[in-house]
């Protein structure tokens, strides 16, 4: 399964190296860096990987080890020098029929070959959770400042016409352009997700 | 017209997989270590999920998201975290968030309203309080129930409020765009539960698939209390434009009819929710009829579920 590149240890002295590259002040070199581990995870998985935070890894490894190694690379092709290693990794990934494979358990139900015989109990298990998570999304709602409390409530209002309408007003409310109100929301919505994410692990692990 | 680059169609049909190589290479070359691009990225998905969870999507991209789009497991999460929120959402108290947001416009414009004697302030916010509930009440009554009763529908409105003041509202994962926000949430049974139903709605699923049994037909249990029944009505074929239900006795009489319902993907299957006063079932066998209507106005018939009604 794994290749010989795979196995290369990733050191916290070739880290600190990697992140010299990116700036050479500490918090923003770990800034920079952060954005680019995301976006390759994005990358993988807009790719359709199945396993996108692996195949990033696998990425920053092997760039770590070509800098551990002593090869230059220009601050400025830096991230376009991660972004070639990473189409790299997804074309060995695209060979690899073991990596790509998926069992029927890692693929979404809807996509199984044939009707899934349990579906009356997936649905009350699907109940289950979604329950579970409501209870988790109204504590973590409870904790947001009033003002993005109002606000992710509010953008969500409304159906087609009825929601562009009342986002288009909630940007005037705000003093915000539509495109800043959608980030503002989306921020919003990230911090919820993360939250809930967690409040649903706990319970499960109860 | 030559498409902007990187607008949001175009982050959308890369999200679905749609691009071409050279495309790809293009908008991943601009998200990759730009956290500003990547967070476009993000809101792009955000929307796209939301519209999936919402049946905004056409098939087409409906069935590119589900094969594509879908395959990570945190995707498959994030769909479920939508869901939630709009479930969330779509039972907040309306004049809540109009409150809100007429207090803060009333901040930020230059209207300067704070300026206002105090007695006009109050007189206008609750003019404004006043006129969002209606306006929301308005759009629910135009574009969700077409047949419903108003009568029916204030009643629901109260029995809301009346849920929330006594804190017993439930909730469960009707698709949001089902949900209208006058409905109270409902509590969650399904047609083998029995004896559930402690709070002022009961939901049941009817699944085609299940009432096929020799001769046992599908049994609801309803507690006397229970004001409102949702049943939440699942099928495999047909994409109609919307969706008629028809709920008669096994002797033929009409007991409900509900059209012009819209139907939410639920993996491979779909599903309308039919809305019914509780007193509308007595201790009976009916039979649920679902047809589909196509966008030239015909109709063919989807589904039969029989199920039986026991009051208790």
């Amino acid at each position: 399964m794994a290749t010989g590149k795979k196995d290369w240890e990733l050191t916290q002295e070739v880290f600190d190296k990697l992140l010299a590259q990116f700036d050479s002040d500490h918090d923003r070199a770990g800034e920079k860096y952060e954005a680019v581990r995301k976006g390759i995870m994005k990358f993988f998985e807009c790719r359709g990987c199945l396993s996108p935070q692996d195949l990033a890894d696998e990425t920053i490894n092997r760039v770590a080890h070509k800098i551990a190694k002593g090869e230059k690379i220009h601050e400025g092709a830096l991230v376009g020098y991660f972004y070639g290693v990473a189409r790299n990794v997804f074309r060995e990934h695209l060979r690899n029929p073991v990596r790509n494979s998926s069992s029927l358990d890692s693929i979404a139900q809807f996509q199984h070959p044939f009707e899934d015989p349990i579906e009356i109990f997936e649905i009350r298990s699907e109940q289950f959770l979604l329950e579970q998570r409501l209870r988790c999304l109204e504590s973590c709602v409870k904790k947001l400042p009033d003002e993005a409390r109002g606000l992710i409530i509010s953008y969500y209002e409304g159906e087609v016409g009825a929601k562009i309408e009342n986002r288009r007003r909630l940007a005037g409310v705000f003093n915000l352009t539509p495109n800043s109100l959608r980030i503002r929301v989306h921020r919003i919505r990230e911090k919820l997700e993360d939250c809930v994410r967690t409040c649903v692990q706990k319970s499960s692990d109860r | 017209m030559k498409e902007e680059p990187n607008s949001d169609e175009q982050l959308t049909s890369y999200l679905l997989g749609e691009l071409d190589e050279e495309e790809q290479q293009r908008i991943e070359a601009q998200y990759i270590g730009n956290h500003e691009f990547y967070e476009r990225l993000l809101v792009a998905e955000d929307e796209l999920i939301d519209a999936y969870v919402r049946g905004e999507l056409s098939e087409t991209k409906r069935q590119r998201f589900e094969s594509h789009f879908l395959r990570s497991p945190e995707r498959r999460e994030r769909v479920g975290f939508a869901n939630t929120l709009m479930a969330f959402v779509a039972n907040q108290p309306q004049p809540k968030w109009a409150g809100q947001v007429a207090a803060k416009s009333s901040q930020r414009t230059l209207f300067n309203f704070m300026s206002w004697p105090a007695l006009f302030r109050f007189a206008a916010a609750a003019i404004v309080i006043v006129a969002f509930a209606w306006l929301a009440v308005q759009l629910l009554r135009s574009s969700k129930q077409p047949e419903q009763p108003a009568s029916e529908r204030a009643s629901v409105e109260n029995r809301q409020q009346e849920a929330e003041r006594a804190g017993q509202q439930r909730q469960n994962n009707l698709p949001p765009a089902q949900l209208g926000r006058n409905e109270p949430a409902p509590d969650t049974t399904d047609q083998n539960s029995q004896g559930q139903t402690a709070s002022t709605v009961a939901s049941f699923t009817l699944a085609a698939g299940l009432v096929r049994g020799a001769g046992e037909a599908n049994k609801l249990t309803i507690a006397r209390d229970v004001q409102q029944v949702n049943l939440i009505v699942s099928f495999r074929q047909g994409d109609y434009a919307s969706y008629r239900a028809v709920i008669q006795t096994v002797a033929g009489r009409n007991v409900v009819s509900r059209s012009g319902l819209k139907a939410q993907a639920r993996g491979a299957s779909r599903i309308v929710l039919v809305t019914l006063p509780a007193n509308a079932l007595a201790n009976d066998d009916y039979i649920l009829t679902l047809s589909g209507t196509t966008a030239d106005g015909t109709t063919e018939p989807i589904n039969e579920y029989p199920f039986r009604v026991v009051k208790k």
